[in-house]
């Protein structure tokens, strides 16, 4: 009875991806409805949640320039993030030179400083190495 | 000038503010140079038309904005009729900004209509209607001070305070109610009488007695 045991040998290669931005932006927006990683033209490059992706993209870009020019006619220096708020949700978003983090989420009715935290959580991603 | 943006301004590393009608027209700024309100309008307005956007996400416009640049932030509320604009530092503690963009919203809902008091008054109706203008309340002090003296000034805030508004956001529906208090200080009915007769031509035309 030949030892099976022996001569069969079973390899399994575990592939661990890194997770992506909106992943991790996702871990400390759980609330957030919608997240998007997009161009500074509006072009969707991740999103995780659901609602209309593209949307709240083209939003964003269109918020950022109006931000952008306004930041520079009144001489502020460089556009870090913004903030829209409306009746029940807010939209948030870190800028950079050629990207932006977009969150759609119910506003949060305690006055708290959510623009402040997004920008620094996006800043920090930023320094993380993706492995 | 209205005080309205006081509160606002005295948060710290605030620069300055600018509060706007619906219609672009300024009710009071607290501006330093080389800010100017015309010129924080059209910056302003071209931001509003901006955010119109935002209404392809939620069925309600955007009503408050913020953005943080490295040297400076803006922030916007537009809220009953009114446009309010922000200019801080970028520290500026957001939450006490937001604290203080309810507490005006508050105050514009509260108070009634708000001109640009030290021009000639511009009729805004908000919430208990058309404010009085700040030549109104002049003009009590005015005909106050025939019987009170020195002390009418003092003696009318007192009673504008009482009834739970500021000069600047007194409405008009509320002059009869300010100008019967100040007479009941009085001492004689003849000059509680003389008075209210004299004040009576600073009443609104509904509430004047034919």
């Amino acid at each position: 009875m030949p030892n099976y045991k022996s001569t069969i040998s079973i390899s399994r290669q575990v592939v661990v991806r890194a997770p992506t931005r909106v992943e991790r932006l996702r871990r400390y927006y759980p609330q957030a409805s919608l997240l998007v990683h997009a161009t500074d033209q509006g072009e969707v490059l991740d999103a995780g949640g659901s609602g209309d992706r593209e949307g709240l993209a083209a939003v964003a870009a269109v918020t950022s320039k109006a931000f952008t020019r306004a930041v520079d006619k009144l001489c502020l220096g460089r556009l870090e993030g913004w903030a829209l708020e409306g009746g029940d949700h807010q939209c948030l978003s870190a800028v950079r030179d050629d990207d932006l983090d977009v969150a759609f989420m119910p506003v949060n009715r305690d006055n708290v400083d959510d623009l402040s935290d997004f920008i620094d959580q996006a800043d920090d991603l930023e320094g993380e190495t993706e492995s | 000038m209205s005080q309205l943006l006081l509160n606002l301004c005295s948060v710290d590393q605030v620069r300055g503010a600018a509060l706007y009608t619906e219609g672009w027209q300024c009710v009071e700024h607290r501006l330093p140079p080389p800010y100017e309100p015309g010129y924080i309008r059209t910056v302003a307005q071209e931001l509003v038309s901006a955010f119109e956007f935002y209404t392809f996400l939620e069925s309600s416009p955007a009503a408050t904005a913020m953005a943080r640049a490295s040297d400076g932030l803006v922030a916007m509320m537009s809220t009953k009729g009114f446009h309010a604009f922000l200019i801080a530092e970028p520290d500026v503690n957001l939450t006490f900004i937001k604290v203080a963009f309810s507490a005006l919203e508050h105050r514009l809902t509260q108070a009634g209509s708000i001109g640009d008091l030290d021009q000639a008054a511009i009729p805004l109706v908000v919430g208990q209607g058309e404010m009085a203008p700040l030549e109104t309340l002049r003009g009590i002090v005015e005909a106050y001070t025939e019987f009170a003296g020195p002390a009418a000034r003092l003696l009318i805030k007192a009673e504008i305070r009482h009834l739970g508004f500021h000069a600047d956001t007194f409405p008009l529906s509320r002059i009869d109610a300010l100008i019967g208090r100040a007479a009941s200080r009085l001492l004689t009915p003849e000059d509680r009488a003389a008075f209210e007769k004299d004040a009576a031509r600073w009443m609104p035309k509904p509430y004047v007695n034919a």
